[in-house]
């Protein structure tokens, strides 16, 4: 009797259910997961490794850091866990899901080499939709070129950051993968403008019998990364903006160090722009001839309806008030905004953003010294939804964390390194408001490093309110620590 | 009685009575239905499906009647959103997920192993998809960050794996080792 109860409570679902439900379940899991599952029993081992559809998708992960925008590794995050994946890993994948495999996502794969590649081809992957391998440096030009056309038919979406991706792997990639929608070839040095003259390549390369219609050329790309390819200028921006100014929605040109101010206004052609990152551009730096680079960028600010996310930190004395507010008041979508280090920005900016970006959800200024108390307080009444604040460097004081922890009610992450002026008394406010109900509950990250006026104590009274998986970045004098990380 | 009204026969004979309105979210009650003209005055026999699980079917069926949401209920596949920069900024997991699981479903899961298996094979048969996603889901939240031994004993499994052979599987599946 008792025997026959056990057998009811538990049972073998690998004995007892065809490879559809098999699916049905297991395809709740990650490929971490299943590959655990694999070594709970040889029935289970076999089974598994047999359905090919279950190792469709997979994404090799590795923890992002809270503040994207950030670069600096004191404000990064300790990962929780690395994990490095290998050619091995892709080639057991690429065996298991063979011409099932959707997926492949590596986002740290420094060790990644072109036996990956190889195996992808081997074991025929040629209905891949999303393929990323970054940072992977090991890849040759060569052999890329041969791969794409084996397996690019399907691709929509192909992160690369090869430093040997060069103007006519770019346009192999283009011309094998039609249904391409997103593309970052991020840090491809030895890329330059003419990579994307897809006119004269289609005319160079293609019989004009073979063309019926221009749209049909090449895909039709509505995200294009090419941060920090350092050979980028404003010749670029006008290839892609002719190219794909009906079906542009992201375009990434961080660091991109030899644009000019006239990338923007090009860029203000595209109407269905919603996410533009330019991050450290010197366009502060850069000269513009004949026109004034003001103008340009103000002209710029208010030509963006569908914006959702802008990020133009680091560009010294360039982005003033006046722009801010003109993006402030013609950008009513906007959802992050990045102007970190931006010198002439003062409180006025952040009158302007809590007044009209009521969708406002993430916001760096960290550097921004001109922002002080009555910008933050006039901030925080008005965008309502921050999930994420940077105000490091300010000088700000505990009046600003007071009006936090009484109106935020959503914030995940806050970073107020360096500001001097804050005590313990305003994280305390920050954590409990006037009244008890503060930032504790949401709060999951908060960075204190170099807070000349918060010690120790203030730490242990933070890990006490914050949630238990909260973590506190904190460093006083100069030791570095983090709390909770790891863990 | 009214029209409306059909009468199921489980595996083991027993007659249940459902209203046509309820139980026809199962697709194979729904095509048998429609072949022939008006209810059927026999009993439907349903030979896979015995009747304490015919019972919660029909439990699941009255409660979800009328939620029009929840019958045309798709668990997708995360990746299949439109690609963009900056989707999220936590831990990107590519995986099928279900997502408004309600309390009321959290409360009709908590059933053993066996019953849960059976609502699975039935609501197959009997073509349900909410409930097989939402039970395929329960199944595999069971072992959603559990280790290996504890999935072994969720399920009662005993390794038979040698030494040599288990240290040989941990290897080949290298890539779950820090999770």
């Amino acid at each position: 009797m008792s025997k026959s109860l056990e057998k009811k409570h538990h049972r073998d679902p690998i004995q007892i259910l065809n490879d559809d439900l098999i699916i049905g379940i297991f395809s709740y899991l990650n490929i971490h997961q299943l590959a655990k599952c694999v070594t709970v029993c040889e029935a289970w081992r076999q089974r598994l490794i047999s359905i090919p559809t279950l190792w469709s998708n997979a994404h090799f992960s590795y923890p992002i850091d809270p503040f994207l925008c950030a670069d600096s590794p004191q404000r990064r995050s300790f990962p929780n866990r690395t994990r490095v994946t290998q050619d091995s890993h892709i080639e057991t994948l690429a065996t298991l899901a063979g011409p099932s495999l959707q997926s492949v996502i590596v986002t740290y794969g420094p060790l990644i080499t072109d036996a990956s590649l190889e195996s992808l081809v081997v074991h025929d992957c040629r209905n891949l939709v999303e393929m990323e391998f970054a940072p992977a440096d090991m890849f040759s030009s060569e052999l890329l070129a041969t791969i794409i056309p084996e397996i690019g038919h399907k691709l929509r979406r192909l992160v690369l950051s090869p430093n040997v991706i060069e103007d006519d792997d770019l346009q192999t990639i283009m011309k094998e993968c039609p249904s391409l929608d997103y593309l970052s070839v991020a840090g491809g040095k030895a890329l330059t403008p003419e990579a994307f003259d897809l006119q004269k390549f289609y005319k160079d390369h293609i019989d004009s019998d073979d063309i019926n219609s221009d749209s049909e050329l090449f895909p039709r790309l509505s995200s294009i990364n090419i941060a920090a390819c350092s050979k980028m200028d404003d010749t670029v921006t006008m290839y892609i903006v002719s190219n794909f100014n009906n079906t542009l929605k992201h375009i990434n040109l961080s660091e991109c160090n030899n644009m000019t101010a006239h990338s923007l206004t090009l860029l203000s052609q595209c109407r269905f722009l919603e996410v533009i990152l330019l991050n450290n551009m010197k366009l502060a730096e850069n000269t513009v001839d004949g026109d004034d680079k003001r103008s340009l960028v103000l002209e710029f600010m208010g030509a963006l309806p569908n914006l959702r996310i802008l990020h133009i930190a680091g560009q010294d004395d360039l982005i003033d008030d006046e722009m801010i507010g003109v993006l402030a008041r013609n950008s009513p979508n906007l959802e992050e905004l990045d102007i970190s280090d931006s010198l002439r920005i003062t409180s006025e900016s952040l009158v302007a953003l809590g007044q009209f970006c009521k969708k406002l959800r993430i916001l760096d200024v960290s550097g921004c010294w001109g922002c002080r108390d009555d910008g933050v307080i006039a901030l925080i009444i008005g965008a309502q939804n921050l999930t994420h604040l940077d105000l490091s460097t300010l000088s700000i004081t505990d009046a600003s964390l007071r009006c936090i922890g009484n109106n935020s009610f959503h914030l995940k992450k806050l970073a107020v390194d360096l500001c001097q002026r804050i005590t313990g008394n305003g994280i305390k406010y920050l954590l409990e408001g006037d009244n008890g109900l503060g930032c504790a509950f949401t709060l999951l990250d908060l960075s204190l490093i170099q807070c000349k006026n918060i010690d120790e104590s203030v730490v242990e009274w933070c890990q006490g309110r914050l949630h238990h998986n909260a973590s506190i970045l904190y460093e006083f004098g100069s030791v570095y620590r983090g709390v909770n990380d790891g863990n | 009685m009214s029209s409306n009204i059909i009468k199921l026969q489980s595996s083991e004979g027993s007659i249940l009575e459902v209203s046509q309105d309820v139980i026809k979210q199962s697709k194979l009650i729904k095509s048998l239905l429609a072949d022939c003209d008006g209810p059927p005055n026999e009993a439907i026999p349903l030979p896979n499906v015995n009747g304490p699980i015919l019972a919660r079917v029909i439990e699941f069926c009255k409660h979800y009647q009328n939620d029009p949401q929840r019958l045309a209920m798709n668990s997708s596949l995360s990746n299949n959103k439109s690609f963009e920069f900056n989707e999220e900024y936590d831990d990107i997991n590519v995986q099928r997920t279900i997502e408004n699981v309600t309390e009321w479903d959290h409360e009709f899961f908590k059933v053993d192993q066996g019953t849960l298996f059976d609502l699975i094979l039935a609501a197959n048969y009997l073509g349900i998809p909410p409930l097989l996603d939402l039970a395929c889901y329960s199944v595999a939240n069971m072992m959603k960050g559990k280790s290996v031994e504890e999935i072994r004993s969720t399920f009662n499994i005993k390794s038979d794996f040698t030494p040599e052979e288990e240290e040989m599987v941990i290897r080949d599946n290298s890539w779950c080792k820090d999770l």
